[in-house]
């Protein structure tokens, strides 16, 4: 499968990245690499075969229903590009 | 034919009878969790902005989920209420969007394997002359999730403002199919999810303080046609009467768009309170694009027999259940059983009663009399009556054994019992002189002095005016001050005439 430009926007816009049109060759060689390379497991015979979704054997490693706050809200807060002491603020995103 | 352009408020019911509206329904309930769904935090409504959050709900790095158990078996307990299969091996996706309220950019949800597949909700439809039908809507399943933050657009021009204490707090979403046909049907499922709910203890129900959401599909189709037309989702509806409200406008709306020659625009409409009309979002709508992929932080989960079996017994009797019951073991009628059924607490109280006397349909009565009245007046919830429902099975049996009036007992010694709870109602009546007077020789005197004092009455009875012998017996009551059994009053007359 090929990848064309606007496949590539599409996914860049839907991963937020601002590509230049500097990086875009790049970029479609790069993801053409990736899904030939994928591609190779369509050669192979799945029928009947249950889709693998993870991959250690791990299952139901839950918790019981305990709360417990452990940050401030002034901690919480602290890394926010801008907040008011109350809430955390971004642009605003409806008219 | 006119060419004037038909409205949503013009269209007339010739035009909108000729279309059926179908809708779907997605349910979201919060469910009454101590934790999150996949955190520590408190999962509490209305607590200070920005406090119950945790490294995991702002999605530093270097933090993983961990489901609580809790949850799962809040989910699987509304999917066996509802019939639904539940899946025994069930996994989490990650459903990836940006949006500020939600700060890792994805929304941990089910997509290929949730929690409970199919089942449904009976919905009782009126149909003509006054018949009703019990219809099954189906539910197309049951999925876990994660509830996004709050964002709040209205304190200042310029900037949103976020509060994280909702992220990550678990809901239940339940999907129905397109099996509703009126906004009456809709109302009606509504009301039945949150009584489910609520009988569950998985969720409060409160729709004002959106701890059950709704967003509704609507569509519309001429009568008779099988191919659904395109459907329209609505949002905004914070109380069912709403969510009816906005169905009957999507109806007249689309009826009246597609008789002007129009077409639909399949989109996403907020519904507005006010005006009760639905409008489009002027958001641009890009096609979303979830790009939903299992979830490598969360380990899928296997549910054992053991397990099931254990929440199944720890299963509360539902609804349909109690209503069962009440009818074939209290024998009471079945209207009594619905009323008695609405909320979880008056069927509880309604139980008690029944295990302290055997006069169920008496029972009954106080409950939606009396009592209902009572709560409707103060606005108290029958779980902090003060009668409590011994004291209530006591009064009940001095009323059937005669030694108390009905009248005696809503009128006088409930309220005395309200201000009073802890002495007994037998105690009170005998303290207030309200025992009923069944000494047949007192009362026969009062008979005669009655019967006495109006010959033409007599006469008349005698010769056919039966209604008479309401009178008759007002007089004797009269006279007993009130205290006079009724019931051995007109024994008397009858005898005596």
């Amino acid at each position: 499968m090929k990848i064309d430009h606007d496949t590539l926007h599409k996914l860049a816009h839907l991963a937020r990245l601002d590509v230049k049109p500097g990086e875009e060759e790049a970029l479609l060689a790069s993801l053409d690499n990736v899904l030939t390379w994928m591609e190779q497991l369509n050669e192979l015979d799945t029928e009947g075969v249950e889709p693998l979704t993870h991959v250690t054997g791990e299952v139901n490693n839950w918790r019981e229903d305990a709360a417990e706050n452990r940050l401030s809200r002034h901690e919480a807060l602290a890394n926010a590009p801008s907040q008011d002491g109350t809430y955390l603020k971004v642009p605003k995103v409806i008219e | 034919m006119t060419t004037s352009t038909l409205s949503a408020q013009t269209i007339g019911k010739e035009l909108l009878d000729r279309y059926e509206t179908v809708i779907g329904l997605e349910v979201h309930c919060q469910l009454l969790t101590e934790s999150k769904l996949f955190a520590a935090d408190v999962n509490r409504f209305g607590t200070e902005p920005n406090t119950n959050v945790s490294p995991l709900t702002l999605a530093l790095p270097g933090t993983l989920p961990k489901l609580n158990k809790k949850a799962l078996e809040y989910a699987v307990r509304m999917g066996l209420a509802c019939g639904s299969t539940i899946s025994r091996h069930t996994i989490f996706d990650r459903k990836n969007y940006f949006y500020p309220d939600l700060p890792k950019g994805y929304q941990i949800s089910q997509d290929k394997a949730p929690i409970c597949v199919g089942g449904g909700i009976a919905v009782a439809t009126k149909g003509n002359e006054g018949t009703s039908t019990e219809r099954l809507i189906r539910f197309h399943h049951i999925h876990l999730e994660e509830d996004a933050g709050k964002s709040v657009h209205d304190g200042s021009d310029t900037e949103t403002l976020l509060d994280y204490n909702r992220a990550g707090t678990p809901l239940i979403e339940m999907v129905s199919e397109p099996d509703l046909r009126s906004a009456e049907e809709t109302g009606t499922y509504v009301t039945e999810i949150r009584r489910l709910v609520r009988y569950l203890d998985i969720c409060d129900g409160n729709m004002e303080e959106g701890s059950l959401r709704c967003d509704v599909n609507v569509s519309v189709r001429p009568v008779g046609t099988l191919a659904y037309g395109t459907k329209v989702e609505v949002k905004n509806m914070n109380s069912i009467r709403n969510i009816m409200r906005a169905v009957e406008y999507e109806w007249r709306r689309q009826v009246a768009l597609l008789e002007n020659g129009g077409t639909i625009t399949q989109e996403t409409r907020m519904f507005d309170a006010e005006t009760g009309q639905t409008y489009g979002m002027r958001v641009k709508e890009t096609m979303n694009d979830y790009r939903y992929f299992p979830d490598p932080d969360l380990c899928p989960v296997v549910l054992s027999d053991a397990w099931l079996d254990e929440i199944k017994s720890r299963m509360p009797a539902l609804p349909h259940e109690l209503r069962e019951k009440f009818t074939t073991s209290y024998g009471i009628p079945a209207y009594d059983a619905v009323v008695l059924t609405e909320t979880k607490e008056v069927a509880i109280y309604f139980e008690e009663v029944c295990a302290h006397t055997q006069h169920y349909k008496s029972a009954s009565n106080w409950l939606m009399g009396t009592i209902k009245s009572y709560l409707n007046e103060t606005g108290h919830d029958i779980g902090t009556l003060p009668v409590t429902p011994p004291v209530l099975a006591q009064l009940i049996e001095l009323v059937e054994d005669g030694t108390l009036s009905i009248s005696t007992a809503t009128q006088k010694a409930f309220p005395a019992l309200l201000a009073e709870p802890g002495r007994s109602p037998r105690e009170l009546a005998e303290a207030n002189n309200w025992l009923q007077n069944r000494n047949t020789s007192e009362l026969e005197t009062l008979v005669e002095e009655v019967l006495s004092a109006m010959p033409d009455k007599v006469a008349a009875f005698q010769k056919g005016k039966k209604g008479l012998m309401g009178l008759f017996v007002g007089e004797v009551m009269k006279k007993s001050g009130g205290t006079a059994d009724p019931q051995l009053v007109n024994q008397l007359l009858q005898k005596k005439l």
